[in-house]
């Protein structure tokens, strides 16, 4: 079993305030109150740094660390998840219209994985694209729960994943170190790196879950 | 390096530095600030109190510097956008301030870029500003970010 | 020792919630501030067919000021002089004369070059905290007991 937040913002995002060593000085204290998150995923907005490495604090806190991003699209903010040169030689990560359906066929070819962002936000979610009729034949698993966004948005997210079968996965938003881990996805695998992730969300053995029912999860 | 955006705007602006003021920090507009702040801490209210506490004269709250740069900033010319927002502010209080300082304002443009959100796509201007006193001491830096959305 | 000290490094530590602490402004309170910025009444903070023609449901608390609010909050707390960097992302309208709440988490301790420093969260919302009006940080400079 592994606990990840799928969704966070350190200060390479431009509307974050945390570093990455904060976010990991927090998720002690959260482990200090009793509850269990594993690790992140760091997921700036529209960029990846292929040369940044947080290997060395992620074993000093005890702390996995993985990388993906962002990306504004189109239809909405899309997280990608095991980002490579392939995929960012092929795609403008700082293209905010971006064709979302082509950034999905992207990361797949490249053997990455995407899940659209908070898709009940309003103004931007995929539920508005899709009452517009938009469809998405390549999305199977959106982000079900959020915890940057109003109860009634999550609700518009948990609807779409009743009324279509998408699976759904779970994160932060944290853009202030106290924020990491408020919500997580809990995973039947064991996860260490991306391509392990992507696995993991292809088995669909996963669920969202709020840092509360962590508490009496066991210890990984 | 400013980030690469759709929307035209005046890229000469980037480099040059913005002077502005001088801004006297007067007991009025410190009085006026912390009232309708509710800012009651004596050294900002109460001129013996602050130099009992080692102060000059009674001191301009930490962030009240931000109150000078507001419209001394340069248009950029957008061509995008009708209505603007404050997106974020920082300050970074250097040293004290207090009534009777006359202070100066140097401003640069920092960044111009786009991202969406719920309302739509957005363009963020940022500017940078150096505050200093008579004495040409750094009193404040202070960032600002001013949201342009359509 | 600082005369006006209220809070010393010995007394934070990482994780500590503080507040929230609770601040209101009225309209006039929003005119003051305005006219120290040269926008006089009736504008967009201060008046509602102002504040509407400019796609607002009501007036807004200006983002200066909401900065001072939060910076009032900080010297309530902390005491005044100790703020060294205070930054912040304004997300949503701050309304007028509707209870804020200011909270505060400690997300970073250090003692380094003969400075104590704290850095803290912070956030302000509604009486419902499930979408803050601000976040950011604040960086303080406190004073050791020892």
């Amino acid at each position: 079993m592994t606990y990840l937040d799928l969704h966070s913002h350190s200060v390479a995002s431009d509307d974050s305030r945390a570093t990455v060593e904060q976010y990991l000085k927090w998720i002690n204290v959260l482990r200090k109150r009793g509850f269990t998150v594993d690790g992140i995923v760091l997921t700036e907005h529209r960029q990846y740094d292929f040369d940044v490495d947080y290997s060395q604090l992620a074993e000093q806190y005890g702390v996995i660390v993985l990388k993906g991003a962002e990306l504004d699209t189109c239809f909405g903010h899309m997280l990608v998840y095991n980002i490579t040169p392939g995929l960012a030689r092929d795609v403008d990560f700082g293209d905010v219209k971006m064709d979302g359906r082509e950034l999905i066929k992207a990361a797949r070819h490249h053997g990455g994985f995407v899940v659209p962002a908070h898709p009940g936000r309003f103004g931007i979610g995929l539920v508005e694209y899709m009452a517009l009729g938009e469809r998405f034949d390549d999305v199977s698993i959106v982000e079900r729960v959020n915890g940057g966004s109003k109860p009634e948005e999550n609700e518009r997210a948990d609807e779409l994943c009743q009324r279509t079968g998408y699976l759904g996965t779970g994160g932060s938003d944290a853009h202030l170190a106290s924020h990491i881990g408020r919500v997580v996805t809990e995973f039947k695998a064991n996860i260490a790196t991306s391509e392990q992730l992507v696995e993991a969300l292809m088995s669909g053995q996963f669920r969202p879950v709020p840092i509360a029912e962590t508490a009496a999860a066991p210890v990984s | 390096m400013p980030t690469a955006i759709d929307y035209e705007y005046d890229h000469s602006l980037y480099g040059v530095e913005h002077e502005s003021g001088p801004f006297d920090v007067t007991p009025e507009i410190i009085a006026t600030y912390t009232r309708s702040v509710g800012e009651d801490n004596p050294i900002f209210t109460d001129a013996d109190a602050a130099r009992a506490a080692g102060y000059g004269n009674v001191v301009a709250p930490p962030t009240m510097c931000a109150l000078f740069e507001r419209g001394e900033l340069p248009d950029i010319k957008l061509q995008f956008g009708r209505r603007q927002f404050h997106g974020g502010q920082r300050v970074e209080p250097r040293a004290p301030v207090v009534a009777g300082d006359r202070l100066t304002a140097s401003s640069h443009l920092k960044d111009v870029y786009t991202k969406t959100g719920r309302s739509g796509t957005m363009v963020h201007v940022v500017w940078e500003t150096t505050f200093r006193n008579q004495d040409g001491t750094v009193v404040a830096e202070v960032q600002r970010s001013q949201v342009v959305r359509e | 020792m600082p005369a006006t000290a209220k809070l010393y490094f010995e007394d934070t530590e990482l994780g500590d919630e503080i507040g929230p602490i609770i601040l209101s402004v009225t309209d006039e309170q929003v005119i003051d501030f305005c006219s120290l910025w040269g926008n006089p009444h009736p504008n967009r903070f201060t008046d509602q067919a102002e504040a509407e023609r400019v796609g607002l449901d009501a007036p807004i608390v200006p983002g200066i000021m909401s900065m001072a609010l939060v910076s009032r909050a900080l010297t309530d707390w902390a005491g005044p002089g100790v703020v060294s960097d205070l930054d912040l992302v304004f997300r949503g309208s701050v309304p007028h004369n509707q209870p804020l709440h200011v909270a505060f988490q400690i997300s970073d301790t250090s003692q380094q070059d003969g400075l104590n420093q704290v850095q803290c969260d912070i956030t302000m919302t509604g009486p419902v905290p499930d979408r803050p009006y601000i976040i950011g940080t604040a960086l303080l400079t406190l004073p050791s007991r020892e």
